[in-house]
């Protein structure tokens, strides 16, 4: 490196030559990571296979676990002395800034209770809305049109990409707490090469919907069994420029929400039988992923993991092993499947069409139906006084409420 | 600046040597869609477009008598719709005023004589409500403060150097560059303190220059700390290289690094919570500058 401005050298013709990384350089990060999981395994945590940036530790008297995300790091565990130690070694290698219980982590605000701890995006979403000056937007009930199907369509060229594409990005994080917005984010996010008038009125709905909610996040329950559930769902043809079908896929850690995803699927499938077993296929990769994550955790499951749907057919494919005439394109996702039900890894179960949860993920819903999945799925938001006055909770769930807010003071 | 005397290019292809050269309009503003300025002739009285125009800020032709500067503004708060045509609501202007005295004598190109002309900003007088459906609602949105700042401080009284001064400071830009920077003392220190800490760690060592070797640049970047209260905490200066000059494969190899899934913190926290486990929290300072090359 040149000689920085401001520091002489002796002889002329003199460079710096770097021994430690500085802001800027492109190996920054990596060399960063690399230095912090050589301190951690040399006291001897372990590196969880299932995802490398968490770092398990187990001893007879205590447990613990380090979750990193760059330079923020969140310990959990049962010991506090135990922490104070991890502490205080990562502060003679480092200089470290403590701050206390989780509360704001990478704008995910974090708030605790007795009866359940809550996430939600409230600041970043009221940034987002002020700095894009939609603040004052009329509030609407669902951020997508239901009456409308995004597509490569022929209105006026949207001029200013660059914006559509960071507003883009931004719902893309915003996603971390709020499955109520995956769907359309997905939708909207197909169109950054060129989007049109109708696409960027899509995106400026979903801002009008999170001006309604933007405290609106995820809820879990401290009475919480350990049990694996997951719902798929497709929507067969759902993108009219491909004819492909959109994947639509949640799980839930007992009656908490973990994890979702809605994807347009790689290949055109030609009957919804055969698109909802692509969408299991899919959900049983996450699903293994899953088990795999809880048992590095060394947390074992009550009950067997059960994938739900509302589809007969895909379900007796995957259960009888016979190849039909319409199947014999689908190899390899029917081994897969196969193969982990006959390990007994997992339970397919069948659900009414009533009861389908992954609509929500899947399709432009009416306020009616988009409100009742949005209860079901555990979103709240915490800010918002409680319905009738707070006359219908009882005593227990008013208590939880006023907690809520004095630990986010 | 509205209603400034200018002088607009008459020049066209088709013109005698002893053609005026230019037009003699008043500044109306922009017309969307066009690249000159929207003027209004004083003889003719018509209203045009030009590029070319040379502008005398300080005079105004039309005096700041208040009526007439209310009847004009009314009239132009809209832009016109066709330019070239003369429009036969200009003779709301009062004929006189155009044989005004004070017209006249601002004629001549006589820069310090000619009077400064204030013209006073129109306000609007319509007072604003909350809409209906939020009166049950504090809004701190639409009414951040019920006395605003703005209302209470002024600069008019301050002479333009004065307010020229007082801008500045209120602003305190970061430096850009280090030549900017150097000048002051604060920053100075900042960066002498940054240079001891990355000297301190082993960051670098001088050596000569190897031949066929192009180092990689490096710059300074300068912040000016805020405490939420608007007081000033520290200056901060961070040395920062230019990593967009460096070569896959000379200077460096991977640079993918990972970060938690946000699946794995959200399972974590619910295991946490199930289980009853502590929850805490840490930030490593100067993550980046711990890294072994």
């Amino acid at each position: 490196m040149t000689l920085p401005p401001g520091v002489s050298s002796p002889k002329p013709n003199q460079v710096c030559k770097l021994m430690k990384s500085l802001y800027g350089l492109k190996q920054a990060s990596r060399k960063w990571f690399e230095k912090l999981t050589s301190i951690l395994l040399q006291h001897h945590f372990i590196q969880a296979p299932s995802d490398h940036s968490l770092f398990i530790k187990k001893t007879a008297s205590s447990f613990t676990l380090l979750v990193v995300y760059v330079d923020d790091i969140i310990l959990v565990g049962d010991s506090l002395t135990e922490f104070d130690h991890i502490k205080s070694i990562l502060h003679n290698s480092f200089k470290i800034k403590n701050l206390g219980q989780l509360k704001y982590f990478s704008g995910l605000e974090v708030a605790h209770s007795k009866l359940g701890i809550s996430l939600c995006h409230r600041k970043y979403c009221l940034d987002l809305l002020s700095d894009s000056g939609s603040i004052n937007f009329k509030p609407v009930s669902t951020p997508s049109d239901p009456s409308i199907k995004l597509h490569h369509d022929s209105s006026l060229p949207y001029d200013d990409i660059p914006s559509y594409r960071r507003l883009v990005g931004i719902l893309l994080y915003l996603n971390t707490t709020r499955p109520d917005i995956t769907f359309i984010t997905q939708q909207i996010s197909q169109f950054l090469s060129k989007p049109t008038q109708t696409h960027h009125q899509a995106a400026l709905r979903v801002l009008r919907y999170l001006n309604r909610c933007p405290a609106k996040g995820l809820h879990f329950p401290r009475s919480s069994s350990l049990h694996l559930q997951g719902i798929y769902d497709a929507d067969w043809a759902g993108c009219i420029d491909t004819r492909r079908s959109i994947n639509g896929q949640c799980f839930f850690l007992g009656d908490s929400l973990i994890s979702w995803r809605t994807k347009k699927q790689l290949t055109v499938s030609r009957s919804s039988s055969e698109a909802k077993y692509r969408v299991l296929a899919s959900a049983t990769c996450e699903l293994q992923w899953l088990i795999y994550l809880l048992r590095d955790l060394h947390v074992t499951c009550s009950k067997l993991p059960v994938l739900f749907c509302d589809n007969q057919s895909a379900f007796h494919i995957a259960v009888n092993p016979v190849f039909h005439e319409r199947t014999k394109h689908l190899d390899i996702d029917c081994h897969i499947v196969r193969e982990k039900l006959h390990d007994g890894i997992l339970k397919l179960l069948l659900v009414s069409s009533k009861e389908q949860l992954t609509d929500f993920f899947t399709k432009p819903l009416l306020p009616q139906p988009f409100g009742l999945l949005l209860s079901k799925l555990g979103l709240i938001e915490i800010y918002q006084p409680p319905p009738c006055g707070g006359l219908l909770h009882n005593k227990s769930e008013e208590e939880n409420l006023e907690s809520k807010q004095h630990s986010l003071d | 600046m509205f209603g400034c005397l200018c002088y607009a290019s008459s020049l066209q292809v088709h013109i005698t040597k002893l053609h005026p050269r230019a037009r003699k309009p008043i500044f109306l503003g922009y017309k969307s869609g066009y690249k000159g300025f929207t003027l209004l002739d004083i003889h003719s009285r018509d209203i045009f477009i030009n590029r070319h125009v040379i502008f005398h800020e300080h005079i105004l032709p039309y005096p700041s008598n208040p009526d007439s500067i209310t009847s004009q503004w009314e009239y132009f708060s809209s832009p016109p719709t066709t330019s070239h045509s003369p429009l036969s609501d200009v003779d709301h202007i009062p004929p006189s005023i155009i044989d005004d005295p004070i017209f006249e004598s601002s004629l001549p190109n006589n820069d310090t004589s000619s009077p400064i002309l204030h013209v006073p900003t129109r306000q609007s007088t319509r007072t604003s409500n909350t809409p209906a459906y939020l009166q049950d609602y504090v809004c701190n949105n639409i009414h951040a403060s019920l006395y605003p700042i703005t209302n209470y401080v002024s600069h008019n009284k301050l002479s333009d150097q004065h307010s020229c001064f007082v801008l500045s400071l209120h602003s305190n830009p970061d430096p850009k560059s280090f030549t900017e920077a150097n000048k002051f003392d604060c920053w100075n220190q900042a960066m002498q303190a940054e240079l001891s800490a990355l000297e301190s760690t082993g960051t670098w060592k001088l050596v000569d220059i190897p031949e066929h070797v192009k180092p990689i640049g490096c710059k300074w970047i300068y912040r000016v700390k805020y405490p939420a209260d608007g007081s000033i905490e520290r200056y901060k200066a961070r040395l920062v290289a230019k990593g967009y000059n460096q070569i896959e494969g000379l200077d460096f190899f991977d640079t993918f690094s990972l970060v938690a899934k946000m699946t794995t913190v959200r399972l974590v926290l619910v295991l946490a919570f199930i289980h009853h486990w502590h929850l805490h929290q840490l930030n490593v300072n100067n993550a980046f500058l711990h890294g072994d090359l």
